[in-house]
């Protein structure tokens, strides 16, 4: 396995200056291979529509994937150290509930402020019965899934609750460009640096592709999670109020399947189900994809049934690759 | 030539002591009562059969596990060893059987694991810094085989990963290096260099305990053996005063202090 002749001298060190952290040549061909994807769709949609390629569609798509966007990066970092959090749709509609029905009755600033609390709150609940309790993410999730939507329902009593002066998600500050996209941009910038440049996202990097090692190597795993959790709270509470403001209503039907949305984007972005593997980058561009599928159905005029259709089964195209992968990885 | 209760009188005090360490797991006395010492500038080998305990007695020294009962000792003062991080503080270093290696990093990232270096106000990692010491490191302990380390250790072969393994637990100024079976997965050629190395940090005044099936290694390289055998201290030996013979019967039929009913003289 190992050149008898070999060398301390890091000649060929990758060409690995300060600070490009290594996972890279194995990721490049699959963010090229995601990046050709994405540029073939857009190809496709710009024959097939004169409406596709141009600035303002552009900007629609960054509009939808949004929010997808800002639940979706906290999700990366999950899936790395090994963990899902299925309730970040039921927890946005439920932060959006308690937002529009506190502003009823209250200052809109302590509202807003609730509402995030709410949204930490269900991050803590998750993150205490993963990390605490021990019970594994996909059932304590799923369970939280049911039970903020659940709660929303009974907060809006089954109906949709209007919200006043709360439109400033659907402002457009610069170069026509909404809100949402901007906050879209900032925590994807943040989740980047978190995930390749601190000891936090190094951490989940080994807690994700073996638990023991890290353990045995002093980092709390527990911990870690537990603010992994929390941290998809605080940006399912953003998401929330995004749509509420869009929306200028909390529905109780907001965000659903908003989980499969996320989990696509971030298992075809190259994130594994078993952990250990994945990139924001590549989630960024997974969402671009699903945007721009959506986005190109529209206007083609394939109803949105389909839609629904075709993101199950980029989903299960995604895992089926995942999987391919450890296979040959694990020989 | 059994364990001697006290200390001769004159020996100085241990970099670290174990005294009467017991630790069960369930119903599986994993240990006990087990006594052990080594001094600075001194490789002592941990050797008994599969099962002895002896893996369990290195991790009850690094704080992964709680003993049950006993104390330790670092240089003559009794310590509490609570994680990883307690043991480094202390200068307490393991390299552990199966490496504790994550494979999605690479040498760098697994060298620093759980201690990386930071810099800036965002406290961003010093990924510049920690590759060059973790260079220097390999360089100092001659590991000539590792090309770059920004390899994933994925794609590094058995004795590249201990080569890391290793490296990375002599790079922090440490006191003793605990090594579990280093050169179980290694060739011939592999396992003269951890022998090498292991020789080297002793004569550099680091205090080693080698665990090791190979009683060949361990005659070359320790000072002193202690035999464990069904989670028991079974014979002590300095390696100028005994033979192999002798090592081998304490391996496989020393006699016990205590004979627990969970286990009696059965083989598994
Ligand atoms: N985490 C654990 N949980 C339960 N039993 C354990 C654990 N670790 C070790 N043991 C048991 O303790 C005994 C000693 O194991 P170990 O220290 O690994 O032996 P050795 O390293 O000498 O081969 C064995 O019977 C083993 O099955
Ligand atoms: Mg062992």
């Amino acid at each position: 396995m190992s050149d008898p002749v070999m060398t301390t001298e890091p000649a060929a060190a990758s060409g690995a200056t300060a600070a490009v952290p290594t996972a890279r040549r194995r990721q490049v061909p699959e963010t090229a291979a995601l990046v050709v994807v994405l540029i073939a769709l857009g190809v496709f949609f710009s024959i097939t529509s004169e409406f596709f390629l141009n600035y303002d569609n552009f900007v629609n798509i960054l509009t939808a994937a949004a929010v997808t966007g800002i639940i979706a990066a906290p999700a990366t970092m999950l899936l790395i150290a090994g963990q899902f959090d299925l309730s970040v749709g039921s927890a946005a509609a439920f932060c959006g509930a308690v937002v529009a029905s506190l502003a009823l009755h209250n200052d809109i600033y302590y509202s807003v402020f609730i509402a995030v609390l709410a949204g930490i709150g269900i991050g803590v609940i998750n993150g205490f019965f993963v990390t605490v309790v021990g019970i594994n993410a996909l059932i304590t999730t799923l369970g939280t899934l049911a039970v903020f939507r659940g709660l929303t329902q009974v907060i809006t009593d089954g109906q949709t609750l209007g919200i006043e002066r709360f439109g400033w998600a659907t402002e457009r500050p610069i170069l026509d460009i909404p809100v949402p996209v901007f906050i879209f941009a900032g925590i994807a910038l943040a989740f980047w640096f978190i995930s390749r440049y601190t000891v936090f996202g190094r951490s989940m990097y080994a807690i994700g592709a073996n638990p023991v090692a890290a353990r045995l190597n002093g980092i709390r795993s527990k911990r870690i999670i537990f603010a992994g959790f929390v941290l998809s709270g605080l940006c399912v509470a953003i998401g929330g109020l995004i749509l509420t403001s869009q929306l200028g209503a909390a529905s109780p039907q907001a965000a659903t399947g908003m989980e499969l949305s996320v989990v696509t984007a971030v298992i075809l972005g190259g994130a594994s189900l078993a952990g250990g593997r994945g990139a924001i980058t590549g989630t960024m561009l997974g969402l671009l994809i699903i945007g721009t599928l959506n986005n190109g159905l529209v206007l083609l005029n394939v109803s949105s049934f389909w839609q629904t259709v075709a993101q199950g089964a980029l989903l299960i195209f995604a895992v089926s690759f995942d999987q391919l992968r450890i296979r040959l990885t694990s020989k | 030539m059994t364990i001697e209760a006290g200390r001769p009188p004159g020996r100085p005090v241990p970099l670290l002591e174990l005294r009467g360490i017991s630790k069960a797991f369930g119903a599986v006395q994993a240990l006990y009562r087990v006594d052990l010492e080594v001094h600075a500038g001194e490789v002592l080998a941990l050797v008994g059969d599969n099962g002895a305990g002896k893996s369990t007695l290195i991790k009850s020294i690094a704080g992964i596990h709680a003993v049950d009962e006993g104390e330790i000792r670092f240089a003559g003062r009794r310590v509490a060893i609570h994680g990883p991080k307690d043991a480094a503080r202390l200068g307490i270093e393991v390299v552990y059987q199966d490496l504790a290696l994550a494979d999605n990093l690479d040498v760098v990232q697994n060298m620093f694991l759980g201690r990386e270096e930071v810099t800036g106000p965002l406290r961003a990692l010093h990924e510049t810094l920690m590759e060059r010491r973790a260079r220097e490191t390999l360089a100092t302990l001659s590991v000539t085989t590792i090309r770059s380390v920004r390899r994933r250790v994925a794609g590094l072969s058995g004795g590249q990963r201990q080569s890391v393994a290793v490296a990375k637990a002599v790079m922090w100024n440490s006191k003793v290096v605990l090594l579990d079976e280093p050169t179980a997965a290694l060739g011939v050629a592999q396992t003269r260099q951890v022998l090498d190395l292991v020789r080297r940090l002793a004569e550099q005044g680091l205090g080693v305990i080698l665990i090791s099936h190979n009683l060949h290694d361990v005659f070359e390289v320790a000072d002193r053996i202690t035999v464990l055998r069904l989670g028991q201290n079974v014979a002590e030996f300095r390696t100028s005063e005994a033979t192999q013979a002798k090592v081998v019967e304490a391996i496989t039929a020393g006699a016990l202090s205590h004979v627990p009913g969970q286990q009696e003289e059965s083989f598994a």
